[in-house]
């Protein structure tokens, strides 16, 4: 793999990691990914338009996750995301972010005003994913 | 010229169990077997538990999620989807030794050591005496071959109300395995409403496990640590490697690893076996007085079809139709994660409706934890990954999995024959057609929903239903049936294979009906009755 290839997918690596977990991914994390994705070439163009568009902004990673789940589930980009969730997972660092918790029974309004909320971020990133995915 | 005494094809259950039966009996046993291992996976995965190990390894994602994060599959959740990075070893090379071509069967084979055992959920469910003579078994051979199983391989069991399901005649086990708290809520509000599941014709109880919790010959009794998708280190769970193992250490046995058993022929008073080298695929021939075939009824049927003189022949076929379910319990969410847990099944729901225990239809209920956030992650609609983490890391501890089997007959739309194939190392692949009757899916479709609504009773809630394709219970049969009549393709009582005067098969091909209840205890006692009719008949 070219040494431009590894730096674009660790510079991916780096904005999924800080998405799912808040935090800079160590090395050896964004090692796995690359390694995992380098035979893995984004085919469909919308795909292409997108990651790059998630590049240049990465705040627009979350609506672009949750749009493409409702109009194109199996998506590249949410494929290269999952790959970065499941490594995040077995991470020592990140298992509080993973593992469950004790939570009293007001937390359930949280979990609540989170899928809401996240469900707004959905449909907004519907309309993200039509205009820069065209 | 080199004849064994008996050869035996193959290294899982019904292999492991006829080939320890025929050493203990004297005889000289050669198993022939591809037999692919992963020894290195073994060694990475420590001796914690599986919250000490998500806290502090820092290099769990090696077993967990693979080297190269090769055990994350993406997209199609149907075949193998869910074995973990250490036990893949269970599926390397069938794509290209054992293909089936299918739009309807979507089955599972194996050709690791120790064969589909390695990845076994270990129910050990002993088939009531209905279902035995429904199967063409003897019923008092089966009680016997039940006990003798497990006094070999330790089964852990409740004696409850689910025992006349479970353990119809069983006097031999060690106790259950305490349930985690989620399974103990379940069977509390069962106990406070078995007027209504009666009525309904539902019975809950505790779920025989090929595992021990009192150590046993050199195995360590259950250590509680839910690392049993990633390793057997304490070989708590029988595996048939285990038994294997110890067989190699006998002077009557030998292993021979990386020979695939292609075709058999009968030449006089021996039988010739033709196999593949793997890697390699030179062919090598074999001899034997007998043969004993233990390689699982596709497997078998690929066998009986080549040495035939009809290969196209289209043989029947059995499969247990098979759904999941992801339930919630609420009163389980936002609860710490335990330490001390099992991956395996727990509590067994039987839905009874003919009140004669034939027919019937079981859930195995599972606690979900150590197979981690990310296989459920994918599955959660509308949110993006990052909200569905938090949603799912509350829901969690609450999560519960009933995986629904229900019983098979033979009808003319579910068979497999074998169809010449163009650069495949054997010249062929299977072809299989699996399509239930409107009438069948009427009936599963309804008792599903039976299964729901006793779920809701349980306190656990059916998020939705998951019919993962036919052939992912991994539970196949009746390929070459039991038959009184000298028919080709059929076995006479004794396993035979008819046509022939040498050839056992000792695996599930036999069976003539399949019941609900996993397979693998019936197959592992026919096994050992397959290899004690071998003998007599010397």
């Amino acid at each position: 793999m070219r040494a431009r290839d590894t730096e674009a997918l660790y510079s991916e690596a780096t904005i999924f990691g800080k998405y799912l977990v808040g935090d800079t991914p160590p090395q050896d994390a964004l090692e796995l990914y690359a390694a995992a994705n380098a035979s893995k070439k984004v085919q469909a163009a919308a795909d292409q338009r997108l990651l790059s568009f998630i590049h240049r902004n990465p705040w627009s990673v979350g609506m672009i996750d949750g749009g493409l789940n409702i109009v194109n589930r199996q998506s590249e980009v949410r494929r290269r995301i999952y790959v970065m969730f499941s490594i995040l997972e077995t991470r020592p660092e990140h298992h509080e972010k993973f593992l469950s918790k004790e939570r009293g029974h007001g937390y359930l309004l949280s979990v609540l005003f989170i899928g809401a909320f996240g469900l707004v971020k959905s449909l907004l990133g519907i309309a993200l994913v039509k205009v820069v995915g065209k | 010229m080199n004849i064994a005494d008996y050869i035996v094809i193959g290294s899982g259950c019904s292999a492991a169990m006829a080939s320890q039966t025929l050493v203990e009996a004297g005889a000289e046993v050669l198993m022939v077997d591809v037999g692919n291992t992963n020894p290195d996976y073994h060694k990475l995965v420590p001796q914690k538990d599986f919250i000490n190990i998500r806290k502090t390894e820092a290099e769990q994602y090696k077993y967990m999620i693979g080297d190269d994060a090769g055990g994350v599959v993406w997209g199609d959740i149907g075949k193998g989807a869910q074995i973990a990075p250490p036990r893949r070893h269970m599926v390397h090379g069938i794509e290209t030794y054992l293909p089936t071509e299918s739009k309807t069967f979507f089955p599972v084979e194996s050709l690791g050591y120790g064969g589909l055992g390695i990845g076994w959920g270990l129910q050990c469910w002993e088939y009531s005496d209905a279902d035995v003579k429904a199967t063409g078994l003897d019923t008092g051979r089966m009680t016997d071959a039940y006990e003798t199983v497990s006094k070999r391989i330790g089964i852990s069991a409740t004696q409850d109300e689910g025992s006349r399901y479970t353990m119809v005649h069983l006097k031999n086990f060690q106790p259950s395995p305490h349930m985690d708290r989620n399974h103990e809520r379940i069977m509390q509000r069962y106990e406070a409403n078995k007027d209504y599941f009666h009525k309904r014709n539902f019975t809950l109880g505790r779920t025989p496990l090929a595992l021990i919790t009192q150590n046993k010959d050199g195995r360590k009794g259950y250590q509680y640590r839910d690392m049993d998708f990633y390793h057997d280190n304490d070989q708590s769970a029988w595996r048939p490697w285990i038994t294997v193992d110890k067989l190699r250490t006998k002077k009557n046995f030998t292993y021979l690893g990386g020979h695939l058993a292609v075709s058999f022929k009968e030449k006089g008073g021996y039988v010739e076996l033709q196999c593949l080298t793997i890697p390699g695929e030179k062919p090598v021939t074999l001899r034997c007085r007998k043969l004993i075939v233990g390689t699982g009824a596709l497997g078998s049927a690929r066998l009986a079809l080549r040495s035939s003189k009809t290969p196209g022949a289209k043989l029947p076929l059995l499969c247990n139709p098979y759904s999941y379910i992801p339930c919630l319990q609420p009163s389980m969410v936002g609860k710490e994660v335990e330490s001390e847990k099992l991956g395996f099944a727990q509590l067994s729901l039987f839905l009874d409706e003919t009140k004669n225990d034939s027919g019937t239809s079981v859930a195995s209920l599972y606690s979900y934890q150590s197979l981690m956030l990310f296989r459920l992650v994918n599955q959660v609609p509308f949110l993006n990954f990052n909200d569905s983490r938090k949603l799912l890391q509350y829901l969690a501890s609450g999560l519960v999995i009933m995986g629904v089997h229900h019983p098979d007959a033979t009808t003319a739309q579910k068979y497999v024959s074998l169809v010449p194939k163009k650069n495949s190392p054997t010249g062929d692949h299977l072809q299989a057609n699996y399509e239930l009757t409107a009438e069948e899916k009427a009936i599963f479709d309804a008792r599903e929903r039976k299964f729901i609504a006793a779920g809701r009773k349980l306190g656990i809630y059916a998020a939705k239903r998951i019919n993962p394709g036919y052939g992912a219970s991994i539970h196949y049969a009746g390929t070459l049936p039991f038959s009184q009549e000298e028919k080709p393709f059929t076995l006479n009582p004794d396993g035979r294979l008819h046509g022939t005067k040498r050839v056992y098969v000792a695996d599930s091909s036999g069976f003539n009906y399949l019941p609900a209840r996993g397979l693998t205890f019936s197959l592992l006692a026919n096994a050992h009755i397959t290899a004690q009719k071998a003998l007599q008949h010397d």
